[in-house]
């Protein structure tokens, strides 16, 4: 009997690491944009694209 | 993938802010990743550094702390942990020199059959006749940066 195909979705833990909620990053994070040259990077690459993503 | 990891990552709230330390003959060197959504709502940006002492980001230092396959197996783990809380978006990145973004389409080919198992992986590319668009990555090809999203399950 064919078995119908089912993709595993994966974590950091089912890769073997572990994720630690730290809420002080919230604060330490809040409204900072630390990357904004690469932000602004990837805005004007994505804003050239002239086709559309795949659904 | 079967490499080494860092095991120990820090994760804000909402899965969109990440830090783990760095080990090797340099010392201690604490590095962040960020997600931020870009101009298209359906795309985060990937970004990642060294975190400086003043709170600034270092994403052109050369480290050579000896562990650049376990920073970028860590970084790989942490795509897949956002892509678990957010499995409709794309991620997009590319590396902050040509060399960096060389470096991660090596990395994409070298693990393209594991990886592609679980992800749609899209390259940017500057056609002559279309302009910037998106394509399957393929092996061998030079990329502005690449697109990846967890593929439906």
């Amino acid at each position: 009997m064919k078995q119908a195909q089912k993709t595993v979705v994966k974590n950091a833990a089912s890769l073997g690491v572990k994720i630690t909620i730290d809420k002080s990053l919230d604060e330490k994070y809040k409204g900072k944009n630390l990357f904004p040259e690469k932000l602004a990077k990837a805005n004007e690459i994505l804003s050239k694209m002239k086709n559309p993503l795949p659904a | 993938m079967n490499y080494e990891k860092y095991n120990n990552v820090s994760a804000n709230s909402n899965f969109l802010k990440y830090e783990f330390n760095s080990f090797g003959p340099k010392g201690v060197i604490q590095k962040c990743i960020h997600f931020t959504e870009t101009s298209n709502a359906q795309i985060f940006n990937l970004a990642f550094g060294n975190l400086l002492e003043n709170g600034s980001i270092d994403d052109l230092a050369i480290d050579n702390n000896l562990d650049r396959n376990k920073i970028l197996a860590t970084v790989v783990s942490i795509i897949y942990e956002f892509s678990y809380h957010y499995p409709e978006k794309w991620v997009f990145f590319c590396g902050s020199t040509i060399e960096r973004t060389r470096l991660y389409r090596m990395a994409i080919t070298t693990n393209f059959e594991e990886l592609s198992n679980d992800f749609e992986i899209l390259g940017v590319i500057d056609d002559i006749e279309l302009g910037f668009v998106y394509k399957p990555f393929q092996k061998g090809i030079n990329y502005f940066g690449f697109l990846i999203k967890q593929k439906n399950s």
